[in-house]
């Protein structure tokens, strides 16, 4: 009775292993993927800043590749100031979207609309930017000011964009809270607005963070839905209204004629966008890990 | 075969041998970038069968050098304005102003009392060369847009703000032409087929193949094809104007 039954677990076993290793295999890849790309992009663009000089890439305010300016101060802080502008309209946004579902809401609306909030990722962001334009720059042309392709254009897009990422990581950090936290703070006469504000939120702070820092790392990647209505000219905007230029633009718009140096400064703003991102994608796992 | 030279006339030149090699895959040909000039050198040198120009020659060696122009596509350059911009005419050298940010007032050349929003490509793009090289010079030197011209990265962005905007103005190329925008009449002259053949339209800058000496076979069958109905077509879609009579 013991052979035929060791036999086939034996086999079992052999294939289990096959099966592990295939899939340890996929697991490198996408990794050896990222390597690749990143010895790709440093290798094509490294040698640029290091021609031209760190300061002067970083530093310069002149962006005419064709004719031997490579400077991407400009950009940096167009990225910046429309990331910073997104944060300013989807956080406290998102805050008070998940703090009513986790919160306040029927266990049947949250049911209904977390799924909802979260199809707002589907949407393609050509969408966005196509709503931006057709909708979006001219009020804000006809009733702000200016072009209308905007610094302000830019983060009322990306600030909605971000809404599904925020929403939902923060609900779920919410949803976490132990329920005795709550019955406490109620039983000791608070409100449910104060439970929600003083003992909830606070207790899900990191996740809300690491919300917030992907969302951040989201608004900072976006290409295409800004590139629409931010105007992409390239100058340090000083106003919400000046038109900007992200460093992810840049790349996109400039890539399809870019030859020699001119490529090689593209590839270099893509080692500076991989840095700022690569930071930031470290500070939200260090922050999860502190959870 | 190799061909090289000006960045601008190499997609058109790439799109061209492309379709050619379809009829001819045993035919190899490489298009290269590098400059008019590098174009113009590659072929004095013989490194090149065929070179690419978007500029008349000029320097002395390479008038003495033996080489034969072939025109093959006038590139121009049409200055486009909302539809209700009651501007109907600039100069060349209100265009550059206006795009120097010297002028920021419609009403300085003739219309509105609104302030001018400059459309432009981005860097690289053929058409942004050309305008660079026509329009943004003076003394001979070149002169720097204004920083805040919003960049779009195909002639539909540009022909889709300017439709949209008031105050705006861009310039596209002859293909992108449609009544979604108004075209200005430079110094006067309707920008037309004809009137870019003749040269009477100033914003037109011709695309050249060079050669030394006489064309072999096999090269002279290419140029055949560049002139032929297919590679008129090619042009077009491309936004330039075929020099076939």
């Amino acid at each position: 009775m013991s052979v035929p039954e060791n036999k086939p677990s034996n086999s079992l076993s052999r294939r289990e292993e096959r099966i592990r290793r295939i899939l340890q295999l996929m697991a490198l890849s996408s990794v050896s993927v990222l390597a690749l790309i990143i010895v790709f992009v440093f290798r094509e663009g490294l040698p640029l800043i290091y021609n031209k000089g760190f300061a002067a890439f970083l530093g310069g305010q002149r962006w005419a590749p064709t004719r031997g300016s490579f400077g991407i101060f400009p950009m940096i802080v167009g990225t910046i100031e429309v990331t910073l502008g997104a944060l300013l309209i989807g956080v406290p946004l998102s805050l008070l979207v998940s703090l009513y579902l986790s919160e306040f809401a029927d266990r049947k609306v949250r049911t209904v609309m977390k799924p909802l909030i979260e199809l707002l990722a589907a949407v393609p962001s050509v969408v966005y930017g196509f709503i931006g334009v057709i909708l979006l720059v001219p009020l804000v042309r006809n009733y702000v000011g200016g072009t209308g392709f905007s610094v302000l254009s830019a983060s009322i897009i990306l600030g909605i964009m971000i809404l599904p990422t925020i929403i939902s990581i923060s609900l779920d950090a919410l949803r976490a809270v132990p329920q005795n936290y709550r019955e406490g703070s109620l039983a000791l006469g608070a409100t449910s607005w104060q439970t929600a504000v003083r003992v909830v939120l606070p207790a899900a702070r990191s996740g809300i963070i690491t919300a917030v820092i992907l969302g951040m790392g989201r608004a900072m990647g976006e290409t295409m839905a800004v590139i629409m209505v931010a105007g992409n000219a390239v100058v340090v905007p000083t106003s919400a209204l000046h038109p900007c230029r992200t460093l992810t633009s840049n790349i996109a718009i400039e890539m399809a004629y870019a030859s020699g140096a001119h490529q090689q400064a593209l590839f270099a703003t893509g080692v500076v966008l991989f840095v700022m991102i690569f930071c930031l994608n470290i500070s939200a796992t260090l922050f999860v890990r502190r959870k | 075969m190799v061909i090289a030279g000006s960045t601008s006339v190499q997609p058109l030149m790439e799109k061209i041998v492309d379709r050619y090699r379809k009829m001819h895959p045993e035919l190899k040909i490489n298009v290269e970038g590098g400059g008019s000039s590098a174009g113009i050198m590659a072929v004095i040198t013989g490194t090149a069968r065929l070179g690419m120009s978007s500029r008349q020659l000029k320097m002395q060696d390479e008038k003495e050098s033996s080489l034969t122009p072939i025109t093959i596509a006038y590139d121009a350059i049409i200055m486009v304005v909302h539809v209700d911009n009651p501007v109907n005419v600039l100069s060349r050298e209100q265009v550059r102003d206006l795009f120097a940010g010297r002028l920021t007032s419609w009403k300085q050349v003739g219309g509105h009392d609104r302030e001018v929003h400059l459309i432009i490509r981005e860097e690289g793009s053929g058409t942004r060369s050309a305008f660079d090289d026509l329009v943004m010079v003076e003394n001979k030197k070149p002169v720097d847009i204004h920083p805040f011209a919003l960049v779009q990265d195909s002639m539909g962005g540009v022909r889709e703000v300017v439709k949209n905007d008031p105050d705006a103005i861009g310039f596209i190329s002859m293909g992108g032409i449609n009544s979604d925008i108004k075209v200005i009449r430079l110094n006067g002259v309707e920008p037309s087929f004809a009137s870019i053949k003749n040269h009477q339209y100033e914003l037109v800058r011709p695309f050249l193949l060079l050669t030394r000496g006489a064309l072999d076979p096999v090269a002279q069958r290419l140029v055949d094809y560049v002139f032929s109905a297919d590679g008129e077509r090619i042009m077009q879609e491309e936004g330039c104007v075929s020099a076939r009579k």
